[in-house]
């Protein structure tokens, strides 16, 4: 959706987006991480471009930029096209090409050095049927700047989302990026999430999934900076026919860095799940740790939970390198436990779910969106 | 719902398993009265708690238990429990990211059918907690998680005092207990006794029949109750043991036969 005052950067990069998008294909079976995923049924030329409709929440101080990416790109040309695709190319396929070639709307978020934004700044993005949004989020944090982000996604009906999230933490910067994904059980979401850190800085995902009804969703970062600190934290429920496919990757290329990837999630009907993980430690990246926890619990007998935890080491001296995976079912006993209290089957069944998640909920930083977690896994999963 | 709900079980029969282990037990509780159930191990008494209770993996298969009004067999287990009974277990399960508090304010809230309120929850709560010694950490801790087995004792005593049931029946409570926590056990139900609540005591021991004294005593024997007299029975058992009560009833000779036909 070009605005009619586009900078030349902007134009000619959706340009030479559509040449891409016009000649490459959805990502491919034959990949190993979309092995387990069926994209048949999607048809991205269906779905019509429209400019995206969001709401921006939060104050910030001088200096700091938050606006959607479209009134940056022509405010701040040279900031947004130094940084825009720094970290996602989009020549992988034919969404992340359509994503840049539409690019519908998102934020551009700018934090200069040395300062803190105190509040959590919130963003809000709603679709309806039909529609295609191709939304963009860019972070810019420099040296020492802190900042909570938290974006919502919501829609109606049928719908198309292609979403791209990069993330740059400049040196002993502090981001950390919160999501709730609650589109329309009819919509197909994927979004590539990209991170690099510099030295000493902090990257935390945060997410909640709970829409969609194939959601692909890719939380990466580049662990590049010494002594940097990256995290994932990532809440899943899945219900009905829905299929999520989560990978999160943790890459680290320089020393004394540390990660840590935790997802838990919860199934129910006939719902499947893919969580992928890969913590990597690259060779140089001495005294470097990655560790990975995934489980996931599954309410129904037709429900199904893959969980793929990969660690790829390529340094000797490593601080730590660790996963855990499991995937289980609620203990009848301990129902018959809480239900002989008074609590009735749907209850107990909460109970233990909320019990089952509170490792990572409970790790949540901002309390109303592990408040809303909570409430859509009871209603949208549980119940 | 009356408030005078007296338990009465017929000719109850339950398997495990297609495994009948309760071979028609016949017992009638009134309001007001402690009953004791004693017997060996293999009995049938804890599949007596658990099958009243209306744990899925018991299967009745047939008889019939009344509580009050009510046909307790066609409840659901949080339906027993919000008509009032109350089983306290052997081996109370574990639940990691439950706390004490939050499990029992949820609990009380769902069996007095209205939300009861943080503040004057925490008042009960801590009013119990003193009557039964035990620390205020406790009700932060993860329910039952790294509890000692007395520590799992006390809990279900406290999930008691507070639920306030009508009738509780406590499954070998006693087994394994220190004399003071037997005595805070004992206080517990003490302090619940009056027109409108009782009791079963399922137990190997007279021990804590010294600090709850039962109106009537049972003996339970290959899924049914053989014997059943005052609180002498118990005395008497706890010197002679259980093989003059297999003599008398003749179940020796019963057993034999059945093995006999299989």
């Amino acid at each position: 959706m070009p605005t009619a005052t586009e900078p030349a950067f902007l134009a000619q990069r959706r340009q030479k987006a559509a040449e891409l998008a016009a000649n490459l294909s959805l990502p491919s079976r034959t990949e190993e991480d979309w092995r387990r995923t069926s994209l048949e049924g999607l048809d991205v030329d269906a779905y019509k471009p429209v400019p995206a409709r969001v709401t921006l929440k939060g104050s910030v101080p001088e200096g700091v930029i938050f606006t959607d990416i479209l009134t940056a790109a022509t405010q701040y040309p040279d900031l947004v096209s130094r940084h825009l695709g720094s970290l996602y190319a989009m020549d992988q396929n034919k969404l992340s090409a359509s994503q840049a070639a539409h690019l519908t709307g998102g934020l551009f978020l700018y934090v200069p050095r040395n300062t803190k934004v105190e509040e959590p700044l919130q963003v809000v993005y709603e679709a309806e049927d039909g529609e295609a949004q191709y939304l963009h989020t860019l972070v810019v944090a420099e040296e020492n700047a802190a900042v909570t982000l938290l974006e919502r996604f919501a829609g109606t009906g049928d719908y198309l989302h292609v979403g791209v999230v990069e993330v740059i933490a400049q040196d002993g910067a502090n981001v950390r990026y919160g999501y709730l994904q609650n589109q329309s059980q009819d919509a197909w979401t994927f979004t590539a999430r990209r991170a690099r850190t510099g030295r000493d800085a902090t990257v935390e995902w945060v997410g909640g999934e709970f829409g969609g009804r194939l959601v692909r969703s890719e939380l990466f970062t580049d662990v590049v900076g010494v002594g940097a600190n990256s995290t994932v934290k990532v809440v899943f429920g899945a219900a009905g026919t829905q299929h999520m496919n989560i990978v999160a990757s943790e890459v680290h290329t320089a020393s004394n860095s540390v990660s840590d990837i935790l997802g838990r999630g919860v199934l129910n009907g006939r719902a499947h799940t893919v969580f992928w993980g890969n913590g990597q430690i690259e060779h140089g990246a001495k005294n470097a740790a990655t560790y990975q926890r995934q489980q996931a619990l599954v309410l129904s007998e037709k429900a199904r939970a893959d969980s793929i935890p990969a660690l790829i080491i390529n340094e000797t001296e490593v601080e730590r390198a660790g996963h855990a995976s499991t995937v289980g079912k609620l203990d009848e006993e301990q129902l018959f436990y809480l239900m002989a209290r008074g609590l009735t089957r749907e209850q107990a069944v909460n109970m233990l779910v909320m019990a089952f998640l509170s490792p990572v909920l409970d790790q949540i930083p901002v309390e109303e969106l592990r408040d809303e977690m909570s409430r859509l896994m009871a209603e949208k999963v549980v119940g | 719902m009356s408030t005078n709900a007296s338990l009465i079980v017929k000719d109850l029969r339950v398997s495990i398993d297609e495994k009948p282990i309760l071979k028609g037990v016949n017992l009638e509780v009134k309001p007001g009265e402690i009953h004791a159930i004693m017997g060996p191990n293999g009995a049938g008494k804890t599949t007596l708690g658990f099958s009243l209770m209306g744990h899925p993996r018991y299967q009745v298969t047939g008889g019939s238990v009344q509580f009050g009004d009510e046909d307790l067999l066609s409840m659901d287990v949080s339906e027993r429990a919000k008509a009032g009974l109350f089983l306290a277990f052997q081996y109370p399960f574990e639940v990691s990211g439950v706390t004490v508090s939050n499990f029992l304010r949820q609990a009380v809230s769902a069996v007095r059918g209205e939300e009861v309120s943080v503040w004057d929850f925490q008042e009960q709560l801590a009013e119990k907690m003193q009557l039964l010694e035990m620390d205020e950490s406790f009700a932060s801790r993860y329910l039952n998680e790294g509890f000692s087995g007395g520590e799992k004792k006390r809990n279900e005593m406290l999930q008691m005092t507070l639920l306030n049931p009508k009738i509780a029946i406590l499954d070998e409570t006693d087994s394994g207990l220190d004399i003071d926590a037997l005595k805070v056990v004992a206080k517990a139900v003490n302090s619940l006794r009056g027109p409108d609540f009782s009791a079963i005591i399922i137990t190997h021991y007279h021990r804590i029949l010294d600090h709850i004294k039962p109106d009537i005593v049972h003996v339970m024997m290959d899924g049914r109750i053989v014997k059943t007299g005052g609180p002498e029975l118990a005395l008497e058992i706890e010197k002679k043991g259980y093989d003059w009560i297999k003599a008398e009833v003749g179940l020796a000779g019963e057993v034999a036969e059945a093995q006999g036909v299989n």
